[in-house]
């Protein structure tokens, strides 16, 4: 009796999690809106998206429970188990420092465009009259002495201290191109400070070059973070070995195919014959000696992809593609999971 | 003293060349850093999806974090409480991990129940938006005319085959009925033929894809890691 209820509350629930997509597609633009969903689409599907970037833990939990119980047990390979874990957490610990040393980078950065922002949104409220904020003056009062308080901020960042050699004359261009911001925007919050009457230039002005500031520091900054301990750890991680064993693992394929082409591959029809025809020109078309062979390879081999290869891999995606939304649609109403929703046999 | 970018680039070397020995034979050189490289992968991706979607999309705009005071006081914009309903899906997908505790293990299949059914419809919604328009796109005009408005005979010939293997490979997957006679046998054939050329074609570029793998993985041997290496020993 139990089972049967969980069986029809599991059916239930993957019939309910595809009915949003299903008639976001099928409903028309203006029945969406009616009903308030155009508006929310991003949300919704984010929050589609939180659901699922919730089951990114499992993935770790399974790894700690076979991994972490064969080095407390001490079974064999437990060595490699170990390694595996180091791996793992040092990449946790390492990645998360190093994307927060970067959120820090990007919050000393974003103080100038807030400021621009802000100075943005006195000229619209001031524009449109807005009621509830106060006066014009004030407001403006209140931008340049945060603005003013703001480039004073900027110079313990204005050197080349931190930064690599070979970086170097970047780091120079982009503190001159903050300090030509910086006394532009002097200019223009002087400007603002003996302004009688209300004109949209000099909030402009500041706009601009407080934004020029931030995307320009914020490249210098993460110029000098680059030599912080984090950086070259997660650099090491990242480009030393994931990015190196990463390319290696896949570059190992080349050898296996081949071996295996060699081994196997025997033209012993015509369709083989084809096969291997096809396979000759792609790979001569795409290597500098086919200069020796014809000049026309890599047009052949072009044509190749483009006109055969395409059609005929665009015919079998087109009915795997009927096939793959006949399954979907059984999924759906829960008519193919038959094993998947029945109880575990004791 | 050796720096932290030689170091990086020696460790490159070595687990690469790891990765290569396993080509003699599986060893423990190879175990350990394939086993490092799972460790590091799996310890990347989390904190990935973390950075790049989670506090970003969700928990910086369900905490309010993404507002700004301004230095009059005003505020960037309102806080949305809409945004709680975020918790929602959050505490749903807090459900596969029931799958670790016998007694509660059925509740793991709520959520990949409901995760199977909004990927059915997501598949709908991706077969006719994508689908479809490559459909349309693949018939092609048979007859293309130049800017001089001659006749294009290569690219008319290009168009004609590009259509006929389409269909006489849609043809040969076509199992409704029996295929009888002297012409529907010729055109499942060329379809088989056809598909030959597409799978000849196809192995061409995969090994010519891993084969770029290869030889960056020996220029980074040959050029960075030996290079380095002589800068340390000699």
């Amino acid at each position: 009796m139990e089972s049967n209820y969980r069986k029809k509350l599991i059916r239930l629930l993957t019939f309910l999690g595809g009915v949003y997509f299903f008639f976001e597609f099928v409903l028309p633009e203006a029945a969406l809106e009616g009903i308030g969903l155009a508006d929310r689409h991003t949300e919704i599907s984010n929050g589609f998206r939180a659901f699922g970037a919730m089951a990114v833990g499992l993935g770790i939990v399974n790894l700690l429970l076979v991994h972490g119980s064969r080095v407390l047990m001490v079974r064999k390979n437990w060595s490699y188990s170990l390694i595996l874990l180091g791996g793992l957490f040092s990449m946790m610990a390492v990645a998360s420092l190093d994307w927060l040393q970067g959120e820090r980078l990007t919050k000393t950065a974003s103080v100038y465009s807030q400021l621009a922002d802000f100075s943005a949104v006195i000229v619209r409220d001031h524009e449109e009259k807005k009621e509830g904020v106060l006066p014009l003056k004030e407001r403006t009062s209140y931008l340049t002495t945060a603005a003013e308080a703001a480039l004073i901020k900027l110079d313990p960042h204005l050197n080349t201290q931190n930064v690599n050699k070979e970086d170097t004359l970047l780091s120079r261009s982009y503190i001159e191109k903050i300090s030509n911001s910086r006394m532009e925007a002097g200019s223009y919050i002087t400007l603002l400070k003996g302004l009688e009457e209300f004109s949209v230039e000099p909030y402009d002005g500041v706009k601009k070059e407080l934004s020029t500031i931030r995307s320009e520091l914020q490249k210098l900054l993460f110029l000098k973070q680059k030599n912080a301990l984090i950086k070259k750890l997660y650099e090491f991680l990242y480009q030393g070995l994931f990015v190196a064993l990463g390319s290696a693992m896949f570059s190992l394929l080349a050898m296996y195919i081949a071996a295996a082409a060699y081994r196997a591959f025997r033209i012993k029809s015509f369709e083989s014959a084809l096969m291997m025809g096809a396979a000759v020109i792609v790979m001569l078309g795409q290597i500098p000696f086919y200069a020796y062979i014809s000049s026309d390879l890599p047009f052949l081999r072009a044509w190749l992809l483009e006109v055969p290869n395409s059609a005929a891999f665009r015919a079998i995606k087109i009915g795997a593609s009927i096939a793959g939304l006949v399954m979907a649609f059984r999924m759906w109403f829960s008519i193919e999971s038959e094993s998947f929703s029945h109880e575990e046999k004791a | 003293m050796i720096s932290f970018t030689s170091l990086t680039i020696l460790a490159g070397g070595i687990a690469t060349l790891a990765i290569y020995s396993f080509l003699i034979k599986e060893n423990p050189f190879y175990r350990f850093f394939e086993h490092l490289f799972i460790g590091i992968a799996a310890g990347f991706i989390p904190i990935y999806t973390i950075k790049g979607f989670l506090w970003p999309q969700v928990l910086e705009p369900m905490l309010g974090l993404d507002i700004v005071t301004y230095p009059d006081g005003t505020l960037s914009k309102e806080y949305s409480t809409s945004y709680l309903l975020f918790l929602m899906p959050m505490f749903f997908g807090l459900f596969y991990y029931a799958i670790y505790f016998k007694k509660i293990a059925w509740i793991a299949k709520l959520a990949i129940g409901f995760a199977l059914g909004y990927s059915g419809a997501l598949t709908f919604k991706g077969f006719f938006a994508e689908m479809l328009p490559q459909l349309e796109s693949s018939f092609k005009p048979l007859v293309v005319l130049g800017e001089t408005q001659a006749v294009d005979w290569g690219q008319s010939a290009s168009n004609v085959i590009f259509v006929l293997t389409l269909l006489s490979v849609m043809y040969y997957f076509f199992f409704t009925f029996k295929r009888s006679g002297t012409g529907s046998e010729a055109v499942a054939t060329s379809g088989r033929l056809l598909m030959m050329v597409c799978f000849g074609a196809f192995f061409g570029s995969t090994v010519m894809a891993r084969m770029a793998l290869l030889v960056e993985r020996m220029q980074f041997l040959l050029t960075d890691w030996a290079g380095t290496l002589g800068q340390i020993f000699l």
